[in-house]
């Protein structure tokens, strides 16, 4: 018989050990941002398609799931994490001096084209520091997300650092046409550098400008050598100063003891018109896709009113599975689970409370449960053999044995 | 050392990109025998080529299933992938056209339609020209379309224009040029540098000793 009842494409059930692992991942990622002072909020599924589609950011509206209200507004499904959350900061009367904020929630999207790998609902955690500019919280974001990939158990992997204000105070030398900056944009996001070069010529830039832009398709890697060679290269002195303010991250990060985990990419310029300072990505080796993004973004609450600087990140969860499934990095606590039988089925109830009430699981009706606990013959066994007890101190004293097996 | 694995298309674009490799010390003796595999290994071991169709080359770069690969900039463009475009590498070289019947006025026509493999470079380029048009997306044999009046004009590459000819179609407008690139995954970029960037920097010298 043919099954009948399909998923919509781009989403997928979880079942049973797969939606453990996510759950324990989360968990494992939390209890750290916890301890990082980060207070865990949620913001609505859906909310009104204006608050997004004006929005500078990183989401085409196009790609946004859309909903008609009974009254003719529309609304999205949430398509963004970040951007929720800052109108969320911007609306509470409380003032702030610094707010954590962290968030596991579903983002939703149209997926761009058939070919499209990505599904229409993932999962992203991330963390949201609002307060008054510091770089030593620009540090600390770098730190944690280091120590994020550290504490699901990945080795070799570094985030990648850029600086939105290099490239927009160079922008600043040769005020271009937003068509045009679109389009130098691209051509170094992509690292085109014969493409980029063709763009500036046509446009007659200065040629200053030009020989910097072209350099920048070379600013990646090893992060002494690439502040080293972009210091000479400023052309105003927002621009060394952006070098400055990302050199001495670099140092602290140095300092920490995590240097090799980190790299530089001066080339780095999407969502810029969201990012205002550093920005960085999480590479994991061995894995097509960035797992981590995140950076400063001090003007997004203007869109609502309010000026409060912030930094962030989000880690895409189901990037953050895949990666751990392929490295084989086991997830599981596995725990061991017990069953207990009796004809006195009352009985069997409460010796399972009780069990459970010191911390074992146990399911009543899991007749392959690696522990079996037999109460009318007293007997209790798992796979290597089985043992007789006589009381219920002595019955909880062999299960802890017998789990320790396991 | 981990392996390094290459994108290519069949035909003239990989006999060509081979060249090239092995310009720079990598062979792939495996290519030259009559095989269907689609996964060969280099001589040395150290790099792995997978045999994927044109439009396919993006994809399989995007997401990291390839490091690298070579693919035509018209099959990119259509893509639209999000990867690093490090080299033209100078061969492959044709163009992108609109072509229909001698004559025809695309300015004069209210509602264009589009024969052509890429619907989406079609469509940006009328969209920039702020020109409605109607695309109809065609597997092959894109010239048969305005003949048979399936649609007023195609988009396609062209490269010496004989196959026009041949149908009696012209190129009405000259849209982009195109020829190889090499592309490469952003994250396998910064993670496995040490060999990626050797290698590009090979092929962009190799590149510049065969046009010089």
């Amino acid at each position: 018989m043919q099954f009948g009842k399909q998923l919509p494409q781009g989403v997928a059930d979880l079942y049973s050990n797969d939606y453990e692992n996510k759950e324990y991942i989360i968990k494992q990622i939390n209890q750290l941002t916890k301890l990082y002072g980060f207070k865990p909020i949620q913001t609505p599924t859906f909310e009104y398609y204006d608050l997004f589609m004006n929005m500078p950011g990183t989401l085409d509206p196009d790609q946004m799931i859309k909903l008609i209200d009974h009254d003719g507004k529309i609304l999205v499904l949430r398509p963004d994490a970040t951007v929720p959350i800052a109108r969320m900061v911007a609306n509470s009367n409380q003032p702030l001096e610094v707010e954590k904020l962290s968030y596991v929630t579903n983002i939703f999207r149209m997926q761009n084209g058939e070919s499209d790998v990505f599904s229409r609902s993932f999962t992203q955690l991330g963390v949201e520091c609002f307060g008054k500019k510091n770089r030593y919280v620009d540090v600390e974001m770098i730190a944690l997300a280091i120590e994020t990939l550290k504490t699901v158990g990945l080795q070799r992997y570094q985030i990648d650092l850029g600086q939105a204000k290099f490239f927009q105070a160079l922008m600043d030398e040769i005020n271009p046409t937003p068509e045009l900056q679109r389009e130098i944009q691209e051509k170094l996001e992509q690292k085109n550098e014969f493409e980029l070069e063709q763009i500036l010529n046509e446009n007659h830039v200065n040629e200053k400008a030009k020989q910097v832009l072209t350099q920048l398709t070379y600013l990646f890697g090893n992060p002494r050598e690439v502040i080293k060679k972009a210091k000479p290269l400023a052309l105003n002195s927002d621009m060394l100063q952006a070098i400055n303010e990302l050199e001495w991250i670099v140092e602290q990060i140095n300092g920490l003891g995590l240097s090799e985990y980190i790299s530089i990419d001066l080339g780095l310029v999407n969502n810029l018109n969201y990012y205002t300072g550093v920005m960085f990505q999480g590479f994991v080796h061995d894995f097509g896709r960035s797992v981590i993004q995140g950076g400063r973004y001090d003007s997004l609450t203007e869109q609502f009113g309010i000026k409060v600087d912030a930094i962030g990140f989000g880690v895409y969860l189901d990037q953050l599975i895949d990666v751990l499934d392929q490295q084989d990095i086991s997830l599981k606590n596995d725990t061991a689970m017990i069953n207990v039988k009796s004809q006195n089925s009352i009985y069997a109830f409460q010796v399972a409370n009780e069990l459970r009430r010191n911390g074992y699981a146990v399911n009543l009706f899991d007749q392959k449960a690696s522990i079996l606990i037999d109460l009318d013959e007293k007997l209790i066994s798992n796979h290597k053999g089985n043992r007789t007890f006589d009381g219920s101190d002595d019955l909880l004293k062999k299960v802890g044995q017998f789990y320790g097996e396991n | 050392m981990e392996k390094i694995k290459i994108a290519l298309t069949k035909g003239r674009l990989a006999e060509k990109s081979l060249k090239v490799f092995e310009a720079i010390g990598i062979n792939f003796s495996a290519f030259y025998k009559d095989s269907r595999k689609l996964i060969l290994p280099s001589d040395c071991g150290q790099y792995e080529m997978i045999l994927v169709k044109a439009l396919d080359v993006a994809t399989y770069v995007e997401n990291g299933a390839a490091d690298i690969g070579i693919a035509g900039k018209d099959t990119l463009l259509e893509a639209n992938a999000n990867v690093f475009e490090l080299v033209d590498l100078g061969f492959g070289k044709c163009r992108f056209a609109v072509a229909g019947s001698p004559g025809f006025d695309i300015e004069r026509a209210v509602k264009l339609s589009v024969a052509t493999k890429y619907p989406r470079v079609a469509t940006e380029y009328f969209q920039q020209k702020g020109k409605q048009v109607e695309t109809i997306k065609l597997n092959g044999s894109v010239e048969l379309a305005p003949l048979v009046g399936l649609s007023d004009v195609i988009v396609d590459i062209v490269e010496t224009g004989r196959t026009l000819k041949e149908n009696g179609l012209e190129v009405l407008e000259n849209m982009h040029s195109i020829s190889a690139r090499l592309v490469v995954n952003k994250a396998s970029y910064k993670t496995k540098s040490e060999t990626l960037q050797p290698f590009v920097e090979g092929i962009k010298q190799a590149i510049t000793v065969s046009e010089g």
